[in-house]
């Protein structure tokens, strides 16, 4: 094929030339970043700077992960996920982070994750959230707080999993998030605006320490009003105290 | 069929006032089994820690 063949095929698959580069500067983005799928540890990974691509001027989230996130420490991991600031600089439309890696088939795996402090404060870019296996954390100081998630789709806990006071820190518009396994560390919600749903799953993964003599606290704040008498009563006969 | 009473024990803050046990704070608080009404005081809303929104600021 002479020059000029060459040079008229590509004139007349344009859209198309361009779409592959960009796909395979993509992958090569992404082949860095995640070091060719060997990559564990995601602290701080969105900066903002890395992550903030401009279209015709308009901002938006370059987040589009080519290979499964297994995590093994992640805080403050989408802590640049931030719009607060009102800034032209950051993007306005949010993203389901379940959605986004669903088209991708990227799966988010934290079951061995420990360090997960900050992993969503101060992330006001995102709406929606993959299930989170928190078996295995260890560090989940200010997990998520400041932010606009609405729902993650699941937390299972653990026996070992070592929520803090302010796990679900000031400002979190988390509204629904159905939780499985165990819950053997005092847990503060009062911050949230978790639905009645999630709220009885809480109920149902208390450890019982009626037995052990010791006393855990359930902080609930108003939401408390969401549950029955019977319901409350359920909870302080597991040895919890609930505020 | 078995008849099972469960006594709900509820401490109630007075106007301007939140129990805490030093940790918790609330206005309504229902005791768990092991603990105690001795556990909690009542202390002025204006001394309840405020939430302090984070400083760290990220620039793009």
């Amino acid at each position: 094929m002479s020059i000029a063949e060459k040079l008229t095929a590509i004139a007349e698959n344009e859209q198309s030339v361009y779409e592959a580069g960009q796909t395979a500067e993509w992958k090569e983005l992404w082949d860095g970043l995640q070091s060719y799928g060997e990559r564990t540890e995601y602290d701080r990974f969105c900066i903002a700077k890395n992550f903030i691509i401009k279209d015709k001027g308009e901002p938006y989230w370059n987040f589009y992960p080519k290979y499964d996130l297994n995590i093994t420490r992640a805080p403050a991991m989408f802590r640049a996920f931030n719009n607060e600031n009102s800034s032209a600089l950051y993007p306005s439309v949010q993203i389901d982070l379940t959605e986004r890696l669903n088209s991708l088939g990227v799966r988010l795996n934290t079951s061995n994750a420990t360090d997960l402090s900050m992993m969503f404060y101060m992330c006001q870019g995102l709406t929606r959230v993959p299930f989170l296996d928190l078996t295995s954390a260890t560090n989940l100081n200010s997990f998520i707080g400041y932010t606009s998630i609405t729902t993650i789709d699941g937390i299972r806990s653990s026996e070992t999993t070592n929520w803090a006071s302010n796990s679900f820190s000031s400002y979190c518009s988390l509204q629904h998030c159905i939780f499985s396994g165990i819950i053997a560390k005092s847990l503060n919600l009062s911050k949230t605006q978790l639905d009645y749903e999630s709220l009885v799953s809480i109920k149902n993964c208390l450890k019982d320490v009626s037995e052990a003599g010791t006393t855990l606290t359930l902080a609930l704040g108003t939401l408390a009003d969401k549950l029955s008498d019977a319901e409350k009563a359920e909870i302080t006969q597991k040895g919890w105290t609930l505020a | 069929m078995e008849k099972k009473t469960i006594e709900l024990i509820k401490l109630t803050a007075g106007e301007g006032m939140t129990l805490t046990n030093g940790e918790t704070y609330g206005k309504e608080i229902y005791l768990g089994v092991n603990d105690f009404p001795e556990n909690w005081r009542e202390i002025s809303d204006e001394v309840v820690p405020k939430d302090e929104p984070p400083n760290e600021v990220e620039e793009a």
